[in-house]
């Protein structure tokens, strides 16, 4: 792993205030009364999700407890780890959750209907100023629509079910201004690579990575949940926005409650501030084998690359499929490169089928498989290992040593606008030279 | 599990997530949960689960558990017998997993601890003492009153079984 780029400015701040932070509201309005950082609190919490990676345990744990489900519309199944199945044991895994399901009542969406994250948002379980807890550590993707979305294990999970209740430390919060005007060529996905790179690993360790400055209202509500997503691997317990007119429309067909966004008071106090100017961004990708370790395209260009994976829950949206497609109309990848593209939800593949996007990129070459994790879960869904020596560009959000089932493979995470340049040329190509 | 606890130190390096802990990730989705243990770490300290002993516990280095919300890794560390585990950082699932499923976590500066040194922690002060160097180390770690009460219990689904929902 290659030193982090200490290249902006990072300004400690210091002096007391009462003033708070979104997660100290939320986490406030959720246990009754007044919280601050550090503070241990038990919060009802609006709502909780496991998918078919995590549930089988929740559900082995909860059947110890020996108690109902306290609040059965508070509660999703979600199928989209083992999406095909491809072996008995998760196979029968599902059948547990389908029956679970039935028997307490709560909602199950079955294998093919998209990626726990996307649906979350979609089915308007996520909202703005609520507490979510997601069995999946990309839970943060919600900070987007200023849900304070943060994930759990297979026992928080069982405790949840039974008493939809959790014990939470209120996390420090980070805050990250983005500001100038965001170049072409540039997407959310950039702008959270090189974010990354800046805070390393371990760089927000329990905390939560607040989002404000003028760039974030300029970027669509989508490149927003892409951004969020990513922040689990710097180690934040989750990512925040605030709510604005573009999500409020973004939920419009999709929140069927009421809900009251947080907005963060002008003096909270945060554990640091980074100020990053979006004027001078350009195209950014995460080099193997860890996510921290970015570097502008234009070091990398010209790498040949055999695999593109345009997907998942960070960027396998509608407006991902259209970049994608833009880049690919009336042109043909080359035989070198397999492309696989997986919609995140199926909502988004019809969306997609209906504008054409779909159409296109299977004449440019690509594969379309129904909506999942797809490849980027790993080996366990058995979808597309790469062979030995492979280099794959995906707009997933890991790119550990063997992520995708082959420790001899090689990933470059990237937008989908690299994504796609990279998938006509053959080679890591910065999308800007193709627009 | 008392609040006293005292162990042999198995040390292990920086930045072991999750992947690293349960290679058995890779294995197939039928692998028993024995082949699982047996790869523990295997990629850094292969037999490391075979040299563990009930009681022992993990003194680590920055950013133990970092990654996925994995929570065969505290699980199946607690199988093998381990104690309670020592790191200079963690990650944070792991944490909140790891209090969960009853293993205590304290972050302290482990490079005051070689393989083998027999330790002794106290959660209610977060006191660490290396018995065998002799050496007391700062721990940054202060649990409350509440978390000492599930780990106290053995874990957040032993708690509700035994008070019938949360006591804290």
């Amino acid at each position: 792993v290659q030193a982090h780029p200490r290249e902006l400015e990072i300004l400690k701040q210091e002096g007391k205030t009462m003033g708070k932070t979104i997660s100290e509201i939320i986490f406030g309005r959720h246990c009754g009364k007044d919280v601050a950082a550090g503070d241990l609190v038990l919060a009802d919490v609006d709502f909780c999700m496991a998918n078919d990676a995590k549930s089988a345990l929740a559900i082995k744990l909860f059947e110890k407890l020996q108690m109902p489900v306290k609040n059965p519309k508070k509660n999703a199944f979600i199928m989209d780890h083992f999406v095909p199945c491809t072996h008995v044991k998760n196979a029968n895994d599902q059948k547990r959750m389908r029956d679970f399901a039935a028997h307490h009542k709560i909602a199950l969406f079955d294998a093919g209907q998209g990626i726990c994250h996307q649906l979350l948002l979609e089915k308007g379980f996520s909202l703005p100023g609520s507490l979510v807890a997601v069995g999946d550590s990309h839970a943060p993707s919600a900070g987007a629509v200023n849900c304070f979305a943060v994930a759990i294990g297979s026992t928080e999970t069982a405790a949840l079910l039974a008493t939809s209740k959790l014990w939470f430390k209120v996390p420090e919060t980070i805050k990250v201004v983005l500001d100038g005007s965001i170049p072409p060529g540039i997407y959310g996905k950039d702008i959270i690579i090189k974010l990354l790179g800046i805070m390393g690993i371990e760089g927000a360790n329990y905390q939560t990575i607040e989002f404000h400055g003028n760039a974030v209202s300029t970027l669509p509500v989508e490149e927003r949940i892409t951004i969020c997503n990513m922040v689990v691997d710097v180690g934040a317990k989750t990512a925040i926005m605030e709510h604005d007119e573009a999500v409020a429309e973004w939920l419009k067909d999709k929140a069927s409650k009421h809900y009251d966004p947080v907005y963060a008071d002008s003096d909270a106090k945060y554990v640091r501030v980074i100020e990053m100017d979006m004027s001078i961004m350009e195209p950014y990708v995460s080099c193997p084998h860890s996510i921290d370790n970015t570097n502008p395209i234009r070091k990398v260009a010209g790498t040949k690359i055999q695999q593109v994976f345009i997907g998942s829950c960070t960027n396998g949206r509608m407006t991902d499929l259209q970049i994608a497609a833009s880049f690919l109309k009336d042109k043909t990848i080359p035989a070198s490169v397999r492309l696989i593209v997986i919609p995140a939800s199926q909502k988004i593949y019809k969306e997609a089928l209906k504008a054409g996007y779909i159409e296109t990129l299977i004449d440019a070459g690509a594969q379309v498989m129904p909506p999942s994790c797809g490849p980027c879960a790993g080996v366990m869904t058995h979808q597309w290992v790469p062979a030995d020596g492979d280099v794959v560009v995906s707009t997933s959000n890991r790119n550990f040593k063997g992520r995708m089932g082959n420790k001899n493979a090689e990933i470059y995470l990237a937008s989908p606008a690299v994504a796609a340049a990279s998938a006509l040329k053959g080679a890591l190509t910065d999308p800007r030279e193709l627009m | 599990m008392g609040m006293n606890i005292t162990g042999k130190a198995h040390k292990l390096g920086d930045f072991i997530n999750t992947d690293i802990h349960c290679s058995g990730k890779y294995l197939d989705p039928g692998a028993s949960q024995d082949e699982v243990i047996r790869r523990l770490f295997i990629e850094i300290k292969p037999g490391f689960s075979e040299r563990v002993g009930k009681g022992d516990i993990i003194a680590a280095g920055e950013g133990f558990g970092t990654v996925s919300s994995r929570e065969d890794a505290p699980t199946l560390l607690r199988k093998i017998g381990i104690q309670a585990v020592l790191a200079k950082s963690f990650g944070y699932l792991f944490y909140r997993n790891a209090i969960n499923v009853g293993l205590p976590l304290v972050e302290c500066n482990t490079d005051l601890i070689n393989e083998n040194d027999m330790i002794a922690i106290d959660l209610q002060t977060s006191v660490v003492t290396n018995l065998s160097s002799k050496k007391r180390i700062e721990s940054k770690t202060k649990y409350s009153a509440e978390i000492l009460h599930i780990l106290e219990d053995g874990g957040l689904i032993n708690h509700l079984t035994k008070h019938g929902g949360y006591a804290i």
